[in-house]
């Protein structure tokens, strides 16, 4: 994925990035709309899949994961980009002046330089992922065991009347992200220091 | 050996009123240490950077010993990882999160049919040679921000002749040190740049110290280079 963004940074595709931008801005309800146009019985990617013995993606687990996959990538996408901007040109022609490839100068140079915006990117989208609900009730909908994720655990306790649950969901969450949060202001402290 | 360039390079500014246009052409000499004289803005590190392929002159052309690196009527132009030009940054651009003798090793590529072992070994081998020449092997496991201005060009230089280069560039060399320790290097880094004897490009806007370094200078001004005759032929092409 940082490889990726790296490419597409060197290439400066607008569109591309326009395209792999939209989920941040998107209500998601409107993301997951498309994705179950996307990965539907008749749609183009659905077909993709069916031909190589996937069938049904739609409303099972591997659903609930492409949702969140499309949902957080912005925020890591973004982060990753912002950090490999802020490498200092020079020392990736230094690296070229010496004589190393592309691909050493990525491993040894750019991901570490990188390292702590990249680590940032990771708790940020990993968060939203977790808080992924618009997207994940239309493509995978909400089969307890199968489908259901925390915030739709919490979402259908809540409205069943079952305080008890929604709390333990709500403090599992709540955890999780201020850990990811946590996570997140110190490595952003360990990029300025 | 020698180095060999002619560069016509034009870059659209939207700072200045009419395009920025250097014209260059200029030989170096195996063991000769070339100095570019100009004040800041005037092309000097423009010059290097063309050389080295960080920058792509529109028409010129560049030979080092019998390789061409760089010609825009045949089209070739290699990409800087194959050209072996050594360039000595401003700011030494040590990759930082790297110990010294990492980035020593850091341009010691895996030649063909060399195991990863045999490998491993001479690259040690060689960084031992060059941090010993440059009085930095006690450095070996120290980060750059954790030594001096001065160590720092040091293992900027180390790391630049274990990559071993067919030419240096050296880009403002003793800016970022004090008058003090760039007295007691310069002499000594002389040395070492002779003794290593290929063609060196030194560039700087202190006529002092130009004039201590190099065996020849050629001043450069807002692009164009003027020089003692026999020199420089007439500019590249017309503009």
């Amino acid at each position: 994925m940082a490889r990726l963004c790296y490419t597409m940074k060197g290439r400066g595709a607008t569109i591309v990035e326009t395209i792999l931008t939209l989920p941040l801005v998107l209500p998601p309800t409107v993301l997951g709309f498309f994705l179950l146009v996307l990965f539907g019985r008749n749609g183009p990617l659905g077909v993709l899949l069916a031909r190589m013995g996937l069938r049904g993606v739609i409303f099972s687990w591997q659903a609930t994961v492409i949702a969140a996959t499309v949902v957080s990538f912005p925020l890591m996408y973004r982060s990753a980009r912002g950090a490999f901007r802020q490498i200092d040109q020079e020392l990736l022609w230094a690296g070229r002046t010496l004589g190393m490839s592309e691909w050493k100068i990525f491993v040894h140079v750019m991901i570490p330089e990188a390292w702590p915006g990249l680590m940032a990117g990771l708790a940020l989208s990993f968060s939203r992922s977790l808080g992924e609900f618009g997207a994940t009730l239309m493509i995978a909908g909400n089969i307890p065991g199968k489908t259901q994720t925390m915030p739709m655990a919490i979402y259908f306790a809540t409205a069943g009347g079952d305080m008890r649950t929604a709390w333990i969901w709500v403090g599992i969450i709540v955890a999780i992200s201020c850990i990811s949060l946590a996570l997140t202001t110190h490595f952003d402290a360990g990029r300025k220091g | 050996m020698s180095l060999e360039a002619t560069l016509y390079l034009r870059l659209a500014s939207p700072d200045f009123y009419r395009p920025f246009v250097l014209e260059a052409q200029f030989s170096v000499a195996q063991g000769e240490i070339l100095g570019l004289l100009g004040p800041s803005g005037s092309g000097k590190s423009m010059t290097l950077k063309c050389i080295a392929g960080i920058v792509r002159p529109e028409r010129g052309h560049v030979r080092l010993n019998d390789r061409v690196l760089f010609d825009s009527g045949q089209k070739i132009d290699l990409p800087s990882r194959e050209r072996r030009v050594g360039y000595l940054f401003q700011s030494y651009a040590l990759f930082p999160h790297m110990s010294v003798i990492r980035n020593v090793a850091s341009g010691i590529g895996r030649s063909e049919g060399e195991s990863y072992r045999e490998w491993r070994q001479r690259a040690d081998r060689c960084c031992r040679q060059y941090m010993e020449m440059l009085h930095i092997e006690q450095l070996a496991s120290r980060y750059p921000r954790q030594i001096s201005g001065g160590q720092q060009q040091r293992v900027a230089l180390a790391r630049l002749f274990a990559s071993q280069p067919e030419a240096i560039l050296l880009d403002e060399p003793f800016s970022a040190l004090d008058a003090e320790l760039k007295d007691a290097i310069g002499d000594e880094l002389k040395r070492t740049l002779l003794s290593y004897g290929c063609p060196v490009i030194f560039v700087s806007h202190n006529a002092e110290e130009v004039s201590r370094f190099c065996s020849r200078t050629i001043r450069i001004r807002e692009g164009r280079l003027e020089s003692p005759g026999e020199l420089l032929a007439p500019a590249v092409e017309e503009r």
